[in-house]
């Protein structure tokens, strides 16, 4: 008798912490959604405020606008370079390269550019500051009209070699580090610039910007021209995620200059800091988010008084998945890629020499975004089986469920409205209720999915090994012989033929 | 249905506190979304009407705006275009939101007109009351506000309100500021730039492009205050000073500026370089050879190397070449052929290359020397 209650004790107290973590944590994690959407809708209003008055006009016709280098790899992608290129080409500022590395593509990137550009190979001397590849040639435009663009073709190692050799090409004092696939705004770098300019009291080593889809939206000679919701349901879901990392989250830890990850698709930085750094690590997977962390590392290390920027202006509009398999792989590397930067900076981790980094977004990106779903995944095992067992109380845990969908549904209706009041991209109404529809299924369909995908990201990352990339067949912003208004669909299924590196697939994470 | 209501009361009321707690909750959150939705849905149609308001009064505003600005009108025509515009954008409602589309309208024409019309549209601002506005605005407690205001008045060239905006000139909010530092060049031209005399915050170098594009449309005269300037302790002050001589062609405090090559602070010496090669200040260069060995920073050296190639004769042909030959830096190996390339000596490029005396330098040789890059 006696041993029968303390086993049942045992058993009560176990499930007593098994709700105190479970409960505890989930409260805790919306709480933070909710502090950093509150300090979002601030800084975004901020921002707004004084851009009624800003006239980029004076930085573009000056003499004393920084250079910048906008670097841009490239691994088979025949499909759309050309339009994309001379959608770089056309970007507003005043003192710009744009540099193109052909990765050892298989297909005919290269020669599609040397005949639509008029490239012919010249006589550069590299400066192999950072150690990649070799770099077969470099070729320079016979047409003066190209006389900023800069293409190098290199063996094929990798986004990040691509990236490095890019460095080693470039003469700006900033670099605007790009996917060549994504579609920038036409003053997207005079947005991005603005606050290396204007910041007086610290160094501003990075800035970032916002990304948003770009499927279905219409596109024109390189830039969108009308912004629509995706058809698809799969990437409604991910607009919304989109919306709700990128509006709410990145703005916020900008703002409190928190920022562990410039996204890869669209980030400035400043070229001599990186070299200093090393340029990107090319052992990486998460090589956005390695680099950033790594610069914030270094610039403390080194006693620099820094801080990274975010401008909260969409900027650069990218293609997502379409499909589920290659959402699946694209999660899966983001999980490895996320894991890899965080165990490898580990020594971040409540270090409160790395000040707010360190004892807060380390902390934040740890709990919340690497162990959150493992959390979660593990929490609805345990919930079936005690339901299973019949020592949970079923009647609560429903309610329980019913308050995260209530309040995720809240949480993204939260995000729509202020999508409303701020930039107010989908102009139209059905657009709007269509991803109000999709905020109303994503908890149950979408969220379990990408759970699921970061469960086996790090069980590749941990058991499997896995370091190599996932891969997203392009359809192209363009068809042959026309580039008028076309629209954007997203990659229609994984390409398991890829090379080594493979295309530069949608890369652009938009974890908060 | 009553008798569910009462079950589904009853039902509630005997559960336990964290139970009630919850279901609270979960109908919170979701009558928070249905009213979010409700807003949103709503916001959208006030920006609807608002938009329909704003074709409105433009629809009735830009014909009479054009008469103005294009026609030469009597006094008395003028009156009465100024009374219509008054009417039209009158109500009771709406006439600060009516008043806010006049005023972009009117910052809109001025943008894109120039000669005797922008004379007329100043005149037309100041008489619908829309300086006047932008003067209260000034008082206003909220910084964006302000700083629009003076924005507005600096665009619509309202040079009798100067004196209004130089109080804000070392305002407490760095936008406020900026915009009124702006503001005070574009009304005052060069008399106004007294407030860097004493300016104790840092300028930013948008701000600094900023008061540049404007100084650029002085008409030339040597402006006094540069050598104060060059000596402020405030080194954002001091890099301006030295970006408004290299671009204004100060010709003036030269040595002043030879000294500034020696500072302490790189971002200064740098700019000091770049501006003695643009003013072809060759007097200094003892002073660069100096400034090229005492420094570490490859940056600052090499500015020196291209400075020299711009400004420099033989002798300095003589040490580049010694750069080209001895340094491993490539930065200044390449700066250094650049220099020479510049300076015309192919012949000294073209016997390092015969010479062959290291596969780097000869291929930076061949970089500089191929003129397609």
């Amino acid at each position: 008798m006696i041993e029968y209650d303390t086993q049942n004790s045992l058993v009560d107290i176990l499930i007593y912490i098994f709700y105190f973590i479970t409960y505890g944590y989930t409260v805790f994690v919306m709480l933070s959604y909710l502090i950093l959407g509150v300090i979002s809708v601030v800084q975004a209003r901020k921002y707004l405020r004084r851009n009624t008055y800003t006239d980029y006009l004076n930085i573009l016709q000056s003499p004393e606008a920084p250079s910048v280098s906008i670097l841009a790899p490239a691994y088979n992608e025949e499909a759309t370079i050309i339009e994309n290129i001379r959608s770089l080409l056309s970007v507003r500022y005043p003192n710009f390269e744009v540099i193109v590395v052909n990765d050892g593509s298989r297909d005919r990137s290269l020669t599609k550019l040397i005949e639509e550009y008029q490239l012919e190979p010249v006589n550069f001397a590299v400066n192999y500051r950072i150690e990649t590849k070799k770099v077969k040639n470099v070729y320079k435009s016979k047409n003066p009209t190209y006389n900023n663009l800069v293409v190098v073709d290199k063996e094929n190692g990798g986004k990040s070699d691509a990236l490095n050799a890019a460095l080693n090409v470039s003469t700006g004092d900033y670099t605007l580090n790009i996917d060549v696939d994504c579609i920038l705004e036409e003053d997207c770098l005079l947005k991005l610039m603005k606050p290396f300019l204007e910041e007086t009291d610290q160094n501003m080593i990075a800035t970032g910007g916002v990304v948003r889809i770009a499927n279905n939206c219409r596109v024109e000679k390189g830039r969108i021209i009308e912004v629509n919701v995706p058809n698809k349901l799969l990437a409604q879901f991910q607009t919304l995620e989109y919306l709700r990392s990128f509006l709410l989250g990145r703005v916020a830890w900008g703002s409190l200059d928190g920022l562990l990850l410039i996204s890869g698709a669209l980030g400035v930085f400043q070229k001599e800091l990186v070299i200093k750094c090393g340029g990107y690590d090319k052992d990486t997977i998460g090589e956005d988010m390695e680099l950033t962390v790594r610069m914030r590392r270094y610039a403390r290390e080194k006693d620099i008084d820094y801080v990274v920027g975010f401008v909260p202006d969409p900027l650069c509009w990218t293609e997502v998945p379409e499909s589920w398999s290659v959402l699946r792989k694209q999660r899966n590397r983001w999980t490895r890629g996320a894991v890899e930067t965080l165990l490898s900076h580990k020594r971040l981790f409540l270090n409160p020499f790395y000040g707010k980094i360190g004892m807060i977004s380390y902390p934040y990106w740890l709990l919340f975004e690497w162990l959150a779903p493992l959390i979660e995944a593990f929490g609805i095992i345990l919930l079936v089986l005690f339901s299973l067992l019949g020592v949970i109380n079923i009647s609560f845990l429903y309610l329980f469920i019913a308050l995260i969908y209530g309040y995720t549904v809240a949480f993204t209706i939260a995000t729509l409205y202020i999508e409303e009041i701020t930039f107010f991209q989908y102009k139209k109404r059905r657009q709007l209720l269509r991803l109000v529809v999709a905020g109303l299924i994503e908890p149950i369909i979408f969220h379990p999915f990408v759970v699921y995908c970061s469960v086996t990201g790090n069980w590749d990352y941990f058991f499997e090994g896995k370091k190599a990339w996932g891969s997203m067949k392009r359809v192209g912003f363009s068809k042959p012989g026309s580039n008028r208004g076309q629209k954007i669909t997203g990659g229609k299924k994984s390409n398991p033929k890829s090379g080594p590196m493979p295309s530069n697939s949608v890369r652009t994470r938009p974890a908060t | 249905m009553r008798q569910f209501i009462i079950d589904i009361y009853y039902f509630l009321l005997a559960l336990e506190p964290r139970y009630k707690i919850v279901i609270f909750m979960v109908i919170v959150l979701l009558i928070l979304a249905a009213i979010m939705i409700s807003v949103v849905l709503r916001e959208r149609s006030r920006k609807n009407s608002v938009e329909a308001r704003e074709r409105r009064i433009k629809r009735q505003v830009e014909p009479i705006i054009q008469e103005v600005v294009f026609t030469d009108l009597e006094a008395s025509d003028f009156k009465d275009a100024v009374k219509k515009i008054n009417r039209i954008v009158d109500s009771t409602l709406y006439r600060k939101s009516n008043m806010g589309i006049l005023n972009e309208l009117l910052i809109y024409y001025h943008r894109n007109l120039g000669g005797e019309a922008f004379e007329r549209l100043e005149n037309l601002y100041r008489e619908i009351g829309l300086k006047q506005m932008a003067l209260e605005y000034l008082r206003n407690g909220e910084w964006h506000i302000r700083a629009k205001a003076i924005n507005d008045l600096s665009t619509m060239r309202m040079g009798e309100t100067l004196f209004e905006i130089l109080q804000y000139t070392d305002a407490d909010n760095v936008h406020v500021r900026n915009e009124a530092q702006y503001a005070a060049v574009k009304l005052g031209g060069k008399k106004a730039m007294s407030f860097l005399n004493d300016l104790e915050s840092p300028m930013s170098e948008w701000q600094q492009i900023r008061l540049l594009d404007q100084s650029r449309k002085f008409e030339y005269e040597l402006i006094d205050n540069i050598g104060p300037w060059l000596q402020s302790k405030n080194d954002t002050v001091v890099i301006f000073a030295l970006i408004l001589m290299r671009h204004l062609n100060q010709y003036h405090e030269r040595s002043q500026l030879r000294k500034l090559l020696y500072h302490r602070n790189e971002r200064v010496q740098e700019k000091a370089i770049e501006t003695t090669q643009e003013l072809a200040y060759s007097e200094a260069l003892e002073n660069l050879y100096e400034v090229f060995e005492l420094t570490k920073t490859v940056r600052v050296r090499a500015r020196v190397l291209r400075a020299m190639g711009e400004l420099g004769g033989p002798k300095e042909a003589g040490f580049l070449r010694e750069v080209l030959v001895s340094n491993r830096e490539y930065d200044l190996v390449m700066e250094a052929a650049k220099a020479l390339k510049r300076m015309g000596r192919h012949d000294v490029l073209n016997s390092y290359r015969e010479n062959e005396l290291s596969e780097k330098g000869e291929n930076i040789v061949k970089h500089v020397l191929d003129d397609r890059i």
